[in-house]
């Protein structure tokens, strides 16, 4: 069901993607000093993207047995069968959208950048081109190279625009990431050169028919890997706190609000859809690694004394029950984890907004022995944070719940032992958000300049509350995400199934 | 016919639409308008609800199509009782009068997720108690809130709470049944911690914000346990869908496979799913051993106590298993039920002898009644569960305001200083001062003790005989409680009301109070209410004295039991008998224990404490059960959590950084190598590379045929490279 139709003849996803490259050559033709019309050009050009994706959802069909739409195919290099081909269907369709909120609302954080700014904007529109590429490519070798013009930014924003051990962050999170390429090159590669096709589009190699168990089996590791490093996936995750820690508020946003769907994302798109049976004979160490991302992300969430750490390991743990929506291999799920990736983005790019940029860029510390009382004093950071909290810990109402209540759902009937015990993270959540809601917000107030702490900005304001209308519209009306995200990942589910009785009749 | 149940959707989007608009516009900086819009709101949903339980009782019932039918046709109900069921009563579920369910979201197979609302004559009656009270407690609330600068948030706070309870309670299935469960939580959290801002000047008293985190938390452990129910059921069942036709959780084909199968761990599925479901019970009943947080809750403001801790959300627990009940009576999850119940019961009670807040007694004494409830439902005596939730709401939010009333009045003596206001010891002879909160206050009394005639009697009554006939030990148990019941309430109004007054001269606190406010109370005396608080104390008090004669053990007087449709209880004049000696017998103790308490001053012991000091210790401390948590659980967790936080950094991150020390390692290794064997021969061959360039600086002539040519030549090996290698 579509609402609104869209001319055909458009390349309506290139243009998604180019509406940020576009900017950054115009910024990047800009004089250094000009920083407010820089930010004016990269604020509405963020606010185009976003206004066409909004677009491209209203009119995907989801009930059309086409899956694929929007679908552009120019020809590369059709000799090496790599070729530009791009499509959306259920699944990308939403990261999409979360990718325009993010980039929108995280553009209109950084207003407050002054030290190079011009460089600053280049970099992140950057960043969020290089994003939406990827989920719009349908050719892997396409989806690789935007992953990277995705990862590379990363480094640079960090490094020079970051706080708190900057270097260190900015390093850890690029050898970590490009270690993770390196996995998926050699995956890439292996999937290239096994299957009869020479080629790198998905739907092809995606005809699980293409490729010995053995092969799925074998190769399915270096690619679920590679992407579940950028996923934060247990133990290849500690990269993430201390990235995101580093990181400028936008770029913790667009980070661990969009970036590490970028992982979860692979392995499903990529991994599992390619290597059905791979994926089948590998469940249960992925499920169990993903319970010890959950709990014990959690746990360590719980222990912090930066209010920022304390975020970046929820983020551990909230893409823990993510990568364990995908364990769960069933249609709901992979329903739930795709759904977790939209409100989990949503959610963290909220919680990075406030601590970033609302807490810390006023107060100038994170310390929560140090906070305290700010409710009094900028009682809007404390709603927004209290609301993007209930929605991690799963208030019904916000998205969070639906997410986590489908993952459940799925995982109970795929490893119930393991549902259970992934239940522990959900009181340990609540209470390190309440903790922290307690310590910042609503305990003494330390300091006393903080009474004097400048006011909310428009901008601030506005970025909150696009993304808090967000959590409340899906936590209300979740259907619009998940019935095309159903109608995509059912097919998949599909496969897994068939996988999974092959496997037990051929052990 | 029939436009009240085609319309009951809008009994809780009234107060959802109070909590909108308190919230989002304007009328919030207008205290008295948003408190009375929130009233007046509710009011409206009463009317409905109202309207809705008549055309219940008058049997209309409307089809899926939308046909309405009057159906007065009698059922014949199974009154043969099973030998080992129980107190021998079936539970059967009739069709409801109305369901309406729209599709909501997907749910991976073909069934996707509903949302609507069902409506039965158990739903009716609950829709009634709750309008009720929460009608009462809003117009409480008017009053006693007036001077708060955040009024205005607290009506918002506790129109969505009404809203989520209301759905609650009509929910058309499990999933929205929690999903309002869950709503509910939230809107506890916010009003316990109600006044963050709160300190007390001893550091180890709880505040109201931690004590939100502790109800909060505790409820959420019972909560997962549920969901994982509810996960379990929906795998099974495929829905969660109330009813019993196909397709839906209490279809008996799917009872019966749920109670034949059995899983891994040796009990039945259905008692699996029916003890995880009861673990949301336990949560949000505030059942042993998760009640430690109710207690605690009544840091929060009273009205909030009396609505959400007494009458509506921890009842909704007993509401839950009365709800899901079908599947308990196929499962072996009873007796556990009835024992947890039994135990809480009791161990409730005993705590509420040795406290001195007069919130917190009734608190105790919530927990002890809502025992009395769990314990019916797990005996089997569905029927006089319900009723005693019905009553017990109306008298114990009666008592809850009662109490917020004189905590008013003492205010005006004492000052705002919660610990001193609220300790009974400080009271005394207010019965003087404060005539219609004392009358009022002793309706709901004699209603909670069951003193013969007044509702709680009648109640508390069905379940003991309902005890006697199917486990003696529960009936035991439940009547030494119900002995304490009438003690220690006894003792509350011996010292709260009558004897001298002593809030003159109130008992030095062990830390200094600091007033927030600095005009001098002493001058003067407690003060009655306004009539926006008297008013609810009496339409309560009403209910306390009268509510019971909806189902009296009298052939031809169980009108709430054939309103359900259930089989009623029967009368036993010997159990009726021994509960009125009970609960006479514990006034009279009472009285004789606390008839001299507190005369000289309230610095005194208290009578039990001078007979028993150990004993009364323990009962003080709440059999340290909170002391005890925090030595275990709570130390286990932190430690748990350093565990992990310093394996992560010395462990992974360790390893993370030895590997970057080897792959540095390995540079240099590379370096020397490079160094010392290839950089040579990069040298040599840089010098042949200017020898070559030399040439080819000589070969760049300027004219433009020989680039040409050496472009083609260029293309041709490109082509010839080509042809033979990615061919």
């Amino acid at each position: 069901m579509n609402l609104i139709d869209l001319p055909a003849n458009v390349p309506w996803l290139s243009l998604i993607w180019l509406s940020l490259v576009i900017p950054t050559l115009i910024i990047a033709l800009m004089k250094p000093e000009q920083k407010e019309e820089i930010r004016i050009v990269g604020t509405v050009f963020s606010f185009i993207s976003l206004a066409l994706t909004l677009l491209v959802y209203l009119a995907y069909d989801y009930r059309s047995p086409e899956k694929f739409q929007f679908l552009e195919e120019i020809p590369w290099l059709p000799e090496l069968g790599i070729n530009y081909i791009l499509g959306v269907d259920g699944i990308s369709l939403p990261m999409l959208l979360l990718n325009g909120i993010v980039i929108f609302t995280g553009a209109l954080i950084s207003w407050n950048i002054e030290d190079r700014a011009r460089e600053y904007w280049a970099l992140l529109l950057l960043l969020a081109a290089g994003v939406y590429g990827v989920f719009v490519s349908l050719d892997l070798f396409l989806l690789f190279i935007f992953y990277e013009l995705a990862v590379l930014p990363m480094y640079l924003l960090i490094g020079i625009w970051g706080s708190t051990r900057k270097e260190y962050g900015a390093m850890k999170l690029t050898l970590y990431l490009m270690g993770g390429s390196a996995f998926i090159i050699l995956g890439m590669v292996a999937m290239y050169f096994s299957g009869m096709l020479r080629t790198f589009d998905m739907r092809l190699l995606a005809q699980s028919a293409l490729f010995s168990r053995d092969v799925q089996i074998v190769f399915f590791v270096p690619l679920f890997l590679g992407f579940g490093v950028l996923a934060g996936m247990f133990p290849f995750h500690t990269w993430s706190p201390t990235g995101h820690v580093a990181a400028p508020t936008a770029v913790s946003m667009l980070h661990a609000g969009v970036l590490m769907k970028l992982g979860a994302y692979g392995c499903l798109r990529v991994a599992m859809w390619i290597f059905p049976e791979g994926a089948n004979y590998w469940l249960l160490p992925i499920a169990i690694a993903t319970l010890i991302n959950a709990v014990y992300g959690a746990t360590i969430a719980m222990m912090q004394r930066d209010f920022k750490f304390m975020i970046g390991y929820s983020s551990v743990s909230h893409m823990g029950l993510t990568l364990m929506g995908l364990a769960a291999a069933n249609t709901i799920g992979l329903t739930g984890a795709v759904l977790q990736m939209f409100a989990h983005g949503v959610m963290t790019a909220l919680f990075f907004a406030v601590v970033g940029r609302m807490v810390y860029d006023r107060t100038h510390t994170r310390q929560f022995p140090e906070l305290g009382g700010l409710f009094s004093v900028m009682p809007f950071a404390a709603i927004v944070f209290i609301i993007a909290g209930l929605s991690s810990m799963g208030m019904p109402g916000l998205a969070g719940f639906w997410a986590e209540f489908n993952i459940f759902m799925g995982m109970w009937q795929r490893f119930p032992l393991i549902a259970v015990l992934a239940g522990v993270s959900i009181p340990i959540t609540a209470g390190y958000i309440l903790m922290a809601a307690y310590r910042v917000f609503f305990g003494e107030m330390k300091n006393p300049e903080f009474r004097h702490l400048p006011k909310i900005t428009v901008q601030e304001y506005v970025a909150g509350v696009i993304l808090v209308a967000v959590l409340i519209i899906s936590g209300i009306y979740p259907a619009y995400l998940t019935e095309p995200i159903e109608a995509s990942v059912q097919p998949i589910a599909e496969a897994l199934a068939r996988a999974g009785t092959l496997g037990v009749r051929y052990p | 016919m029939g436009w009240f149940l085609q319309n009951a959707w809008l009994i809780p989007l009234l107060p959802l639409i109070g909590f909108a608009v308190i919230t989002l516009t304007p009328i919030q900086r207008n205290k008295n308008a948003s408190a009375w819009l929130a009233t007046l709101l509710m009011v409206a949903a009463t009317v409905i609800a109202l309207g809705t339980a008549i055309e219940v009782a008058s049997g209309v019932k409307i089809a899926a199509d939308g046909t309405v039918a009057a159906h007065t046709e009698e059922k014949a109900y199974a009154a043969e009782p099973a030998a080992d069921k129980g107190a021998g009563h079936k539970f059967e579920w009739h069709d409801p009068n109305i369901v309406r369910t729209i599709r909501w979201a997907p749910a991976g197979g073909d069934v996707p997720f509903t949302m609507g609302y069902i409506i039965d004559p158990a739903v009716a009656a609950m829709l009634v108690m709750v309008t009720i009270t929460a009608t009462c407690i809003h117009l409480f609330s008017v009053g006693y809130m007036a001077h708060d600068p955040r009024q205005a948030r607290f009506f918002s706070f506790i129109s969505l709470f009404t809203a989520a309870m209301l759905a609650m309670v009509m929910a058309s299935n499990l999933l929205l049944f929690f999903m309002a469960w869950e709503i509910m939580g939230l809107c506890s959290y916010l009003l316990i911690g109600f006044w963050y801002d709160k300190n007390y000047a001893d550091p180890n008293q709880i505040t109201p914000r931690q004590a939100a985190i502790k109800a909060f938390i505790t409820t959420r452990i019972g909560d997962v346990l549920f969901m994982i129910g509810l996960a379990w059921l929906w795998t099974e069942a495929g829905t969660l869908e109330l009813g019993t036709g196909p397709g839906q959780v209490f279809n008996p084909e799917l009872l019966e496979r749920l109670a034949t199968t059995t899983t891994g761990i040796g009990i039945s599925a259905a008692t699996g799913i029916a003890l995880l479901i009861f673990s949301g019970t336990i949560g949000k009943s505030a059942q042993f051993p998760l009640h430690v947080w109710l207690p605690d809750a009544m840091e929060g403001p009273t009205p909030v106590s009396a609505l959400i801790h007494a009458a509506t959300m921890v009842s909704a627990g007993v509401f839950l298993t009365a709800r899901t009940f079908p599947i308990f009576q196929v499962s072996d999850a009873l007796p556990i039920v009835a024992t947890i119940g039994a135990f809480t019961a009791l161990f409730a009670a005993l705590i509420a002898v040795g406290q001195f807040d007069i919130k917190r007694i009734l608190a105790y004494s919530t927990l002890s009644q809502l025992g009395f409830m769990v314990a019916a439902l797990g005996i089997g005596g569905w029927v006089a569960a319900l009723f005693h939730l019905l009553t017990h709401a109306f008298f114990k939010a009666l008592l809850f305001l009662g109490s917020g009333s004189v905590i008013h009045g003492m205010e005006a003596t004492v000052g705002h200083d919660s610990n001193t206001a609220q300790d009974i010891r400080n009271m005394g002879g207010l019965r003087r001062f404060m005539p219609v909160t004392f009358l009022t206050y002793m309706a709901g009394f004699l209603a909670l003790a069951g003193f013969p005639g007044f509702a709680g009697f009648w109640s508390k009554d069905e379940i003991l005989a309902d005890a006697f006939r199917a486990n003696t030990l529960v009936w035991v148990t439940l009547s030494l409680a119900s002995l304490l019941t009438a003690f220690y309430m006894t003792r509350q109004i011996m010292v709260v009301f009558f004897g001298t007054f002593r809030g003159h001269h109130p008992r030095q606190q062990p830390y200094a109070f600091i007033s927030h406010d600095n005009h001098h109370h002493e001058a003067h005396d407690p003060h009655e209410s306004p009539w926006t608080m008297t008013v609810p104390l009496v339409i309560l008090a009403l209910f306390a004295v009268f509510a019971g004669v909806v189902n009296l053990p009298f052939d031809g007087f169980h009108h709430l039991a054939d309103f359900f449709g259930q089989e009623a209880g029967k009368l036993n004049l010997l159990v009726m008998g021994i509960s009125s000696a009970i609960a006479i017998g514990g006034i009279f103790l009472g009285w004789l224990v606390y008839r001299n308490a507190f005369t000289a001053s309230a610095e005194e012991a208290d009578p039990l404490e001078q007979m028993m000091p150990g004993i009364f210790t323990v009962l003080n401390r709440k059999f340290y059960v909170d002391e005890l948590y925090a030595a275990t659980f709570g130390i286990a967790a932190a430690a748990l959590a350093r565990i992990w936080t310093w394996f992560d950094e010395h462990v992974i991150d360790r390893i993370v950084i030895e590997t970057g020390r080897f792959t540095q390692f390995l540079g240099q290794v590379n370096f020397i190598i490079d160094d010392a064997m290839l950089n040579d021969g990069a040298d040599l061959m840089a010098t042949g590379t200017q020898v070559a360039g030399d040439r080819t600086r000589r070969a760049t002539t300027g004219k433009v045929q020989d680039y040409v040519a050496l472009a083609f030549a260029g293309a041709v090996v490109l082509g010839v490279l080509y042809l033979y290698l990615v061919r």
